[in-house]
């Protein structure tokens, strides 16, 4: 694909995808009702019953379209975060949830599902053990000298574990009745918990900070060919990994507060992306934001559509992204030369 | 000399006699057939209990605490004002098989029960995993069935014989049967068009809920059987993820609610606000204290829950004062007198 036609191409395609999502649901809607509202709320023109305005309204402003800037959020902030991960760590396996970010998020949330009443301390809770997971792996890291990414990704290891160890005690101890099922679905992912407010808080910090490593993705390139050299080109190397880690935590962090947990987005979009444009980070970046964001608009189609109950999107995005992944392994490399 | 003789023979006498009188009783036993058919010897008296599972500690609060060897949960903080002393005081022994903290078995040992008591919501489902383990106990153990609530009655009489509490059982069977009929009668009153149809919400944001044949739900089914959620129970687990299109589709008439945070948005929240019960103000929070009294866990309260139920969804043709009955339900099945202002918080909360 020409370098010139990539990012409207992309973008056309995610407009198409929020529009044809607009019209998917449960609830029957023909084209012409929506249209009809549109056109009623923005010009209005033509006429509605009352009634019927404020279901179109719900249906459409507060049910539907809040999932799908959901949706591109959190696909755009895992595919980002994962995308930085693999080039920073000059490695095609890691993903967003490499320093423990997903492990201590979902120990808080977990936490606070069971010790606190009102949701917001929940929210909280997911938010800040997500960065405090991170924390303890740069601290490990810190603790040592010698190689700093290899420490880092041990750092990470020891987290994860920990949080995830941390995580079953609170779940032996949950209401086996009450908590613990809703405990274990919230751990599955899913987007139906997404109200206006909640995005809206945690959207403006997630989308800064997709703005600000599509800014950095520069340093990336550097970053990507060892520290050695990227010490000869004139880069404080320490500050713009620590500031990459801070913003990938951020936003990873945000998708659970979001969303629950939610896999592989993070690692197949960044390879699909490579594969797509190539290895130069300043595309490959904003590219994985934006197909991330597709991709998982698409799997949040399938997941509410599906069946007449939801399937947890943490599952649909590993069948669906699993084989896919499989298949174009082989091609997966050409990406990194 | 031949005193000293005399009283040693005496004593020998004395100890041999009190061997054979309490060797005797020890081993006295009794043949029951429980209520999964199986033939189980129990000893005649039975002072300590133990159930492997909450739903059968739960049975035993109701029949006599005090006979619990120990708890399976612990109990919160803020429901042991409505538990009688003889439950606050019992330690925490764990459960086996499966629902919630592990039994250490050795502590179980320790405890010595006389009788397990084993529950199973199927004649089939008897759970051999759980009954390895007990094997190592070495106490007899006896399986009460309760596939639905109309069960119940009969598992108070079984259980009522082989503890010999039936002089206690009588008063909880009369009333379940009581309520059991009361509400059947009711609800055979009205025609199947007039009943409101009720969606269950589950989960903090109300979208999760259970198809109407799941055990979950049976109150629902008792008192009317008019769950908009129609579909075939796949696992027992239950906690069906519905969308908020697909209850805007139900429309239901009443919304049963297990959740707090989840009750204390709805009525504020303009997509809720679409739904006809929400509208209305026909959202019910289900009472949860000292547990649940409609599921979660399935307990003897949900005979008291059947009644709330009922009450709620044809208030003109079942009018009870909810308060007063729920008193009386509390000092008959839990043996704790409640003032109508602390009912009222439990109701209310």
């Amino acid at each position: 694909m020409k370098r010139n036609l990539l990012f409207p191409a992309l973008i056309f395609l995610l407009v198409l995808t929020v529009a044809f999502s607009m019209t998917l649901g449960r609830y029957p809607l023909a084209l012409s009702d929506i249209a009809g509202f549109f056109l009623f709320k923005i010009f209005g023109a033509g006429s509605m019953e009352f009634e019927r305005y404020n279901l179109l309204g719900s249906l459409l402003l507060d049910i539907r379209m809040p999932r799908i800037l959901a949706a591109i959020l959190i696909g755009a902030s895992l595919a980002v975060a994962g995308s930085a991960f693999q080039a920073m760590f000059v490695n095609p396996l890691v993903s967003p949830s490499l320093l423990g970010v997903l492990a201590g998020a979902s120990f808080g949330a977990a936490l606070g599902m069971v010790f606190f009443k009102s949701w917001v301390a929940v929210q909280v809770a997911t938010f800040l053990f997500g960065f405090l997971a991170v924390l303890v792996s740069v601290g490990i890291a810190r603790m040592h000298k010698g190689n700093t990414l290899l420490l880092l990704v041990l750092g990470g290891v020891i987290s994860s574990a920990l949080f995830t160890s941390l995580l079953s005690v609170i779940k032996y101890i949950a209401d086996p009745y009450n908590q613990l099922p809703a405990i274990t679905q919230w751990l599955m992912g899913g987007l139906s918990l997404v109200d206006g407010k909640i995005l809206l808080t945690a959207g403006i910090p997630q989308a800064a900070s997709i703005i600000l490593v599509c800014l950095f993705s520069g340093y990336l390139n550097a970053l990507s060919m060892g520290d050695e050299e990227a010490r000869a080109l004139g880069i404080s190397v320490e500050w713009i990994r620590m500031l990459l880690i801070f913003l990938a935590t951020l936003m990873s962090a945000l998708t659970v507060v979001l969303a629950g947990m939610i896999g592989w987005v993070g690692l197949i979009i960044p390879h699909i992306t490579r594969m797509l444009v190539g290895p130069n980070n300043k595309v490959v970046i904003p590219a994985s934001a934006l197909i991330g964001a597709i991709y998982l608009i698409v799997v949040d189609d399938v997941s509410r559509m599906l069946f007449n109950v939801e399937i947890p999107i943490g599952i649909t995005t590993s069948l669906i992204g699993i084989p896919f992944f499989a298949i174009i392994l082989r091609k997966a490399k050409k990406g990194w030369n | 000399m031949f005193n000293k003789r005399r009283i040693r023979i005496i004593t020998a006498i004395a100890v041999f006699l009190a061997v054979s009188v309490f060797g005797v009783d020890a081993a006295k036993a009794l043949t029951v057939t429980d209520m999964a058919g199986r033939k189980v010897t129990v000893p005649d008296s039975i002072r300590k209990v133990y159930a492997p599972s909450p739903y059968g500690s739960y049975i035993m609060y109701s029949i006599d605490p005090s006979m619990l060897a120990g708890l399976n949960l612990p109990i919160r903080d803020e429901d042991m004002k409505y538990f009688p002393k003889a439950i606050r005081n019992l330690p925490l022994i764990g459960s086996i098989g499966g629902q919630g903290r592990t039994a250490n078995i050795e502590v179980l040992l320790k405890a010595k029960p006389d009788l397990l008591i084993m529950w199973s919501a199927s004649r089939s489902a008897i759970n051999d995993k759980a009954e390895e383990t007990l094997k190592k106990l070495n106490t007899p153990y006896v399986y009460a069935v309760a596939e639905s609530l109309a069960d119940y009655p009969d598992v108070y009489q079984f259980l009522g014989k082989v503890l010999k509490k039936e002089k206690r059982t009588k008063q909880l069977i009369s009333c379940s049967r009581k309520t059991l009929n009361e509400i059947k009668d009711v609800v055979s009153r009205i025609p199947a068009k007039k009943r409101p149809s009720v969606y269950y919400a589950e989960g903090v944001d109300g979208l999760s809920t259970e198809c109407d044949d799941s055990i979950h739900v049976e109150l629902l089914k008792l008192a009317g059987d008019t769950d908009v959620h129609r579909c075939h129970t796949s696992c027992h687990k239950g906690f069906e993820k519905v969308s908020m299109e697909q209850v805007i589709l139900y429309n239901p008439d009443v919304i049963i609610a297990q959740e707090k945070v989840f009750y204390d948005k709805v009525f504020k929240d303009p997509v809720w606000r679409n739904i006809k019960a929400v509208r209305e103000g026909r959202v019910y929070l289900i009472p949860r204290h000292p547990f649940n009294w409609f599921d979660r866990p399935p307990s003897f309260m949900r005979i008291l829950g059947l009644k709330w139920l009922t009450h709620i969804l044809y208030p003109a043709e079942y009018r009870i004062d909810i308060i007063k009955e729920a008193r009386e339900f509390y000092r008959l099945f839990l043996g704790v007198e409640l003032s109508a202002q602390e009912m009222k918080k439990i109701l209310y909360p």
